[in-house]
């Protein structure tokens, strides 16, 4: 049979008996181990939390998608509430705030209506007013001198 | 990042077409003919300006009131009424303006060449062709009769009524004996600020009266001993500077629109119509203030365009008593 270590039993029962015991007191250390762990980091499990977050996750889709319904087909109504309301809802705000275009230079959105709003207010023309009035001056007064010039015919279209 | 100059161009032609264009021309160079204009007022500061008729649907004529003075506040009887002074040769003037304009041809070929700086050139000259009209017909003032709805019982010369501007002449001399040594002096000027004020006429705003003089007069002004010794003691910078500032009350105010008139003996001697004058002497009531405008019409088959200046007003003379003529030689 070979070496065999005296102090064992040598009995095959007795030692399948002897290999239980030792897992299952490995089993209960290891869960004594987990619980200690989870009491320290707190009662809810990750699977628990997940479930909660999930639920909060369905009712607040639920809830939103009924009053974006309610807003579509009552405007009147909605607009009754946000009147009533403290604060305006969070989306409508943000939708808001992403359609507010960049500051632009008023002559570049209107140069006509600069120019005489500039005018009216003493004409203090840089030179860049100037090319612009001269460019709108001498087209008003040759318009019409050439064959190419049909009266009424928008400039724009240029 | 800003648009481009030819963007902008571009842009501004947006929506433009040949008659809004005439339209939107005269704005866009109003303000460089209100400038001109205001920068050449000279004698139009002394008047009442009148801007009520510019409103619309505001009629065609405004009227200003001319009123006699009344006598010293009388001493009250306690339970005695007061005796009512009735205005009863209270006057009002009215100015109904009328039309005056200057109409230029350009070529397009002269288009072609000129820029902006061309343009403002042209809007300069017209500018001063109005200020020119504006300026003599105040002028033109110092011999004109007042209104018939003026009151005529003013008592400034000791009960004789006045309709026209008083005049004085140097050296004692008249319209009919005038001659050319009778040039402005220090004595011409001293005296007509007593006139002015026993007249009871108030200075201006700045505490003198305003003598509106031609620069010939001023020049034999200058050379009068007694203004040279003053000027010379009493205020040598000015002497030096060559300001005319003031001098006796007298705020002495250069123009070239004074009138010449032919006096003296058989018409032969010029005379210069210095003005002096007192608050509400005169007045000037427009319909349209000065503006650039365009005829949208060509002319010869297209090569040229009209445009001009036109405005609507009337000067008229208030009070002849708050004004005086002081007629001098003219000297060149």
């Amino acid at each position: 049979m070979g070496i065999t270590n005296p102090d064992l039993p040598q009995n095959p029962e007795t030692q399948q008996d002897l290999l239980e015991q030792l897992l299952a007191g490995a089993a209960q250390r290891e869960a004594r181990k987990v619980a200690e762990e989870q009491l320290q980091k707190g009662s809810v499990t990750k699977a628990e939390f997940s479930s909660a977050l999930g639920e909060f996750k369905q009712t607040m889709l639920a809830e939103l998608a009924g009053l974006l319904q309610q807003k579509a087909t009552s405007p009147e109504q909605t607009q009754d509430t946000d009147q009533e309301e403290e604060e305006p809802e969070p989306i409508q705000k943000a939708g808001r705030k992403g359609t507010i275009p960049p500051a632009q230079d008023p002559r570049d959105a209107n140069p006509l209506q600069y120019l005489l709003q500039k005018a009216r207010s003493g004409g203090d023309y840089d030179e860049t007013d100037k090319q612009i009035i001269w460019a709108l001056t001498v087209r008003g007064l040759t318009a019409g001198m050439s064959t190419a010039d049909v009266d009424g015919e928008d400039f724009g279209d240029r | 990042m800003p648009l481009s100059t030819d963007a902008l161009i571009k842009k501004a032609y947006t929506g433009t077409t040949t008659s809004n264009l005439t339209q939107i021309i005269p704005q866009l160079w109003a303000a460089q003919m209100e400038q001109n204009m205001r920068r050449r007022a000279v004698l139009e500061q002394s008047l009442v300006v009148n801007t009520d008729l510019m409103y619309p649907n505001a009629g065609d004529r405004v009227f200003i009131p001319a009123l006699p003075d009344i006598t010293s506040a009388d001493a009250l009887t306690e339970g005695t009424d007061m005796t009512v002074y009735a205005l009863s040769n209270a006057a009002s003037i009215p100015l109904i303006p009328t039309e005056y304009g200057k109409t230029i041809s350009i070529t397009r070929k002269a288009l072609d060449r000129i820029k902006y700086d061309g343009m403002s050139a042209i809007v300069d000259r017209l500018a001063y062709s109005m200020s020119m009209r504006i300026e003599s017909n105040i002028a033109s003032l110092y011999n004109a009769t007042a209104a018939s709805a003026l009151p005529n019982a003013q008592t400034v010369f000791g009960g004789s009524s006045v309709t026209t501007i008083p005049t004085m002449y140097p050296n004692g001399h008249t319209t009919s004996n005038i001659v050319s040594t009778d040039t402005m002096n220090a004595s011409m000027l001293s005296q007509a600020v007593a006139m002015m004020q026993q007249y009871d006429n108030v200075p201006m705003p700045d505490g003198n009266y305003w003598l509106y003089m031609a620069p010939d007069a001023f020049q034999a002004l200058i050379m009068d001993q007694n203004i040279r010794q003053d000027l010379r003691y009493a205020a040598p910078d000015r002497l030096i500077n060559g300001d005319q500032g003031v001098i006796y009350g007298i705020r002495i105010i250069l123009t070239n629109y004074i009138p010449t008139s032919n006096e003296g003996a058989s018409s032969a001697v010029p005379v210069r119509n210095n003005l002096l004058v007192s608050p509400r002497w005169a007045a000037i009531a427009y319909k349209r203030r000065p503006e650039v405008v365009v005829d949208p019409t060509l002319y010869d088959m297209g090569r040229r365009r009209q445009f001009g200046a036109t405005a609507d007003f009337d000067i008229e003379l208030l009070h002849p008593e708050r004004a005086i003529v002081i007629k001098t030689a003219k000297q060149f």
